[in-house]
């Protein structure tokens, strides 16, 4: 039972309050007021003490849990209830006053801890427990981790938060092992939260990555467990994975390599808790985070790790990845936070959903939207930043190189992690200016000015390689927009339809591989090195079932061409799939 | 039977391995030492290769002139495998077709019969044998080992293909039941005396037959299909190459395809290596092929350089292109340009001058024809006229009618055939 020291200490401290006791004591039913001269009743005053704490009078619930606690003939169920109630009353405390008397909240836990120790946990309401602390330690809900800047760490408000969650670990921590793993569980998420927090707010900004396996496990384990503490925790926990998540990223500029499946898959959890619940569906700053994750996945990566991956789909990619920053502006505008873009992540968000953008723009076949029209970005005008990512907008499609390099120069402090998307962009407008602007204009060019054409910088002009490549790859892709032939020996290049001219005009039937007898064997050699189909590629839709590709390939190996000599009427190979798949000369660039 | 864990299969592996000279002295000597084991094992001496391997192995066993032959127990499996290792196939193919299956072991009986069949290159029989799988009603209704059978069935009838260097009929057959069966290539492994192609074969098979039959156009469309993902996963060589393809590093490309990942492996093996020759010519060709379409000039030196093949292969590829294909291409020293006389175009404007002048004499016949009527007409009037008993022959004026419309038949039919050479 409780000491006498406590016993002490508790009528002292009802003495304090008693002038707010009778107060309360005048609301509670006549019943029980008539019995006021003998001891109250513990059950009754256990119950006036619910009524002030539905009322929110913090103060006077608290003085009666008090007294119930400091009478020695409650009962031991009546004290736990109590208890719990006390502690309610501290956690709302905390979440809705700025100035709570932080040495009687210590105060007050100290003496629960010790109570539950000398009791034990028999009899106890697990999942009550649970939800009161997770209660008692409310997530930081006005920043974000990775938005936090130097001149935070003299935020004395989110200082106090954190130094009060990291005093209220340690007055916890006995429960720890005494009474069960999902309260030692939930106990240790806290105080890795309140110490990543701390850790961020003292300016040491490095992850404990250990921290994140162990958050990743366990969301992806609690996820398939039903709903053993409702979903409120796993979406905390979930938040702060993110928070830690991005953080990470935007101290190293890289994801965790091998992890990325599994953080996909967190991701996944919380889009069906999403489904589920709309209170997670309607929780903007949670939905900015995961846009913001899948953004971050999605973005394209440097090209030289894809030969390690499977392939992946290069427009899809980049269209989901475009819409993922947009939902984000979307969340931030409704989160009221868009004008503080100032911060990395937040001109993170903006230049990604630019470049993206400009990226998609020639796959909308003309019905893309200017991405400044939207109503975000439309506020965000004055933004410094806004003025360097119109420049590249604008000098991308103007197709001037160089004067798109200079503004993709001032992208300052997110040019690191969109330096992937940058360099597609710049590939994208090499390319679209060599069939847009060079070869329409020039019937034939050399090599060397074609390399002046399509240079952004002295330091970053093609080399006579890259152009061939980009020629060569046009073919390959089927996207070249004009006929053209490489005059190899003297490094010239020749643009027009006249150079649309099949290589024999004999027909596939005269083929015939010499010294070989075997017909059937010619006729496959033929049709292997593409002698006759040099004329119209076989066109295959996109995500075509693979029988009818190779379906495809039959009938165009059947086929007898016509060999007609080239008319003018076939000029222009343009057509709407050529321009479409021109963009994919990105995907597999070295 | 409790042979060794070698077998026919193994036995005929290691005589192409030694008479190809595959490998160190040693390696091949145990190999042969394995064979000549497996030989004595089921006490069959009557192979082809048996010197090869007796000298190989070092053993200098004499070969056992007669072999006493088991009739005591006629057991099936062993006679017909004495059949195999003696090269018999005729008569083991009669056995294999008088042998009694129950139905719950038709497929797997198949599958033996159509390794059988790749064994000795009865490429036909295969094809027949083909026939019998191609619709399987009740497949979902069998047994789990007798529809891995069929799996494996249809990956060997693939692969013998590739063999007949029907490389696109090889993918698209491959492809067709994978896109059918996804669980094509999941199909446990068998005991390694039971295997006839390993699955580093097939993968290198179907790997070499996508590279070559896929035009290149095609590559990145092949990449990206979603169905395709699976596959690539299960040949990631495949993949390797067609991304080097891709980015037209051609050299790269051709030092992989040139090295011990594919070379070398093909020449290892029985089965790779009948179509590796062509298979490389193609390959070579094709590239080749792309260069011709993107450049009007270029140098053997330089294409040599950039693709990592030596001129003279190169020389010798390229004029069988063009001679086979009748490319529009000369070869000016080290040059390769495009041709201005294009020879059909020489043929079209003989032929044309060949139409005009028999069109030409068409009409002065006709015109002499029509001056004759003439000259008739005005006679039989005169004669009309004049005197009746004096009429010409009426019948030789019919015969002029007749020859003007024979050569209108004539000259329509030649002005089309000339149509359609040009």
């Amino acid at each position: 039972m409780i000491s006498e020291d406590e016993e002490m200490q508790m009528s002292d401290m009802e003495f304090e309050s008693e002038g707010e006791d009778k107060a309360g004591a005048m609301r509670v039913p006549a019943a029980v007021a008539a019995d006021e001269d003998t001891r109250r009743q513990p059950e009754l005053v256990l119950e006036m003490g619910g009524l002030l704490l539905n009322d929110r009078e913090w103060g006077r619930a608290r003085a009666l849990f008090h007294e119930v606690l400091s009478n020695t003939s409650t009962d031991c169920h009546v004290l736990v209830q109590s208890w719990f109630h006390l502690l309610e009353c501290w956690a709302q405390e905390i979440r809705y006053q700025n100035n709570i008397n932080k040495l009687e909240l210590y105060q007050d836990c100290r003496n629960f801890v010790q109570f539950l120790v000398r009791e034990g946990g028999a009899g106890l309401e697990l999942s009550k427990l649970h939800a009161i602390l997770e209660d008692l330690f409310p997530s930081v809900d006005n920043k974000f981790l990775f938005d936090l800047l130097p001149e935070d760490t003299h935020d004395t408000t989110l200082r106090g938060i954190v130094r009060m969650q990291l005093e209220l670990c340690e007055t916890f921590e006995p429960l720890e092992h005494s009474i069960s793993e999902d309260i030692e569980e939930l106990l240790a998420f806290k105080r890795a939260t309140a110490r990543q927090w701390w850790m961020f707010l003292e300016g040491d900004r490095r992850i404990d990555l250990s921290i994140l396996g162990k958050l990743q496990r366990d969301i992806i384990q609690q996820a398939t467990l039903v709903d053993s503490h409702g979903t409120e925790y796993l979406v905390a926990k979930t938040n702060f994975f993110l928070q830690l998540f991005i953080s990470h990223y935007f101290s190293t500029y890289s994801t965790m390599k091998d992890e990325d499946d599994k953080v996909a898959e967190c991701l996944n959890v919380l889009v069906s808790l999403s489904k589920r619940s709309l209170i997670v569906s309607q929780d903007s700053r949670l939905m900015y985070l995961y846009h913001l994750s899948m953004a971050i996945l999605s973005l394209p990566r440097d090209t030289r790790d894809q030969d390690l991956g499977l392939v992946t789909n290069y427009r899809l990619q980049v269209e989901s990845c475009r819409d993922h920053f947009l939902k984000c502006l979307q969340h931030l505008d409704q989160m009221g936070t868009l004008r503080s873009l100032h911060l990395k992540p937040g001109q993170f968000v903006l230049a990604g959903f630019i470049l993206t953008s400009i990226v998609v723009t020639p796959y909308d076949e003309g019905k893309s939207v200017n991405p400044f029209d939207f109503e975000q970005l439309r506020i965000l005008k004055d933004e410094p930043i806004m003025e360097t990512l119109r420049g590249i907008y604008t000098n991308f499609l103007d197709l001037k190189l160089p004067e798109m390099y200079h503004y993709i120069g001032q992208l300052h402090c997110v040019a690191r992690s969109l330096q992937a998307l940058t360099s597609n962009v710049q590939r994208l407008g090499q390319t679209l200016r060599l069939w847009r602007r060079v070869a329409p204009t020039y019937s034939s060019i050399s090599i060397d000015d074609l390399r002046q054409q399509l240079s952004y910088s002295r330091a970053l002009t093609p080399s006579r390689d890259d152009i061939l490549t980009i020629l060569m790859k046009s073919v390959l892709r089927s996207t070249r927009e004009t006929y053209f032939k490489i005059d190899l020996t003297n490094d010239i290049v020749h643009f027009g339809a006249e150079h649309r001219r099949p290589l024999t005009d004999f027909p596939k039937r005269s083929f015939a591989l010499p010294g070989k007898e075997d017909g059937p064997l010619s006729q496959e050699y033929a049709n292997d090195v593409g002698v006759y189909n040099d004329a119209e590629p076989a066109r295959h839709a996109r995500g075509a079932p693979l029988e009818q590709f190779f379906q495809t390939l039959h009938q165009q190996r059947d086929r007898q061409p016509s060999r007609t000599a080239p008319s003018s009427s076939s000029s222009n190979c343009t057509s709407n799939m050529a321009t479409i798949q021109l963009y994919e000369i990105l995907e597999t660039m070295p | 039977m409790p042979h060794s864990d070698k077998g026919l299969f193994y036995l005929e592996r290691v005589a192409y391995l030694i008479s190809h000279e595959v490998g160190t002295i040693e390696e091949r000597r145990q190999c042969a030492v394995a064979a000549m084991n497996f030989l004595q094992d089921i006490k069959c001496f009557d192979t082809p290769h048996w010197d090869i391997l007796n000298e190989a192995s070092g053993l200098q066993i004499d070969k056992p002139h007669h072999v006493p032959s088991n009739n005591a127990s006629p057991d099936y499996d062993a006679q017909l495998l004495r059949k195999v290792i003696s090269h018999k196939f005729g008569e083991a193919q009669y056995f294999l077709q008088n042998k009694r299956v129950t139905r719950d072991r038709y497929y797997r009986q198949l599958e033996e019969t159509i390794k059988f069949l790749i064994l000795c290159k009865n490429f036909k029989g295969v094809e027949e044998l083909e026939q019998r799988i191609q619709n399987i009603v009740n497949f979902p209704e069998l047994t789990v080992k007798e529809q891995e059978a069929c799996r494996r069935i249809r990956v060997l009838v693939a692969a013998s293909f590739y063999m007949q260097k029907k490389f696109f009929k090889c993918c698209q057959y491959f492809f067709k039941w994978l896109s059918i069966d996804p669980d094509l290539l999941n199909t446990p492994p068998i005991p390694a005396r039971n295997v006839l192609l390993t699955d580093k074969e097939i993968n290198l098979m179907i790997t070499i037959s996508c590279l070559i039959s896929i035009p290149l156009e095609s590559y990145n469309d092949f990449i990206y299909l979603r169905e395709a993902v699976p596959f690539f996963e299960h040949f990631p060589l495949c993949l390797r190459s067609l991304r080097l393809l891709l980015n037209t590093s051609f050299n790269k490309f051709f030092s992989l395809w040139q090295g011990n990942e594919i070379a070398e492996e093909c020449l290892q093996s029985p089965y790779l290596v009948d179509a590796w020759p062509f298979a490389q010519l193609v390959m070579r060709s094709k590239i080749y092929y792309f260069y011709f379409k993107v450049s009007c000039e270029i140098q053997i030196g330089y294409l040599s350089r950039t693709l990592g093949i030596e001129e003279k292969t190169i020389r010798e590829d390229v004029e069988l292109l063009i001679e086979s294909a009748n490319l529009n291409i000369v070869i000016r020293g080290d040059t390769l340009c495009e041709s201005q006389c294009r020879r059909l175009e020489d043929i079209v404007v003989q032929l044309q001058r060949n139409e005009r002048e028999i069109d030409r004499r068409i009409q002065e016949k006709r015109q002499k024809v029509l001056e004759l009527e003439n000259k008739a007409e005005g006679i039989i009037v005169n004669n009309d006229t004049v005197n009746r008993s004096t009429l010409p022959n009426s019948v030789s004026s019919d015969n002029d009618t007749m020859d003007l419309n024979d050569l209108t038949n004539v000259s329509d039919t030649d002005s089309f055939a000339f149509d359609g050479t040009s």
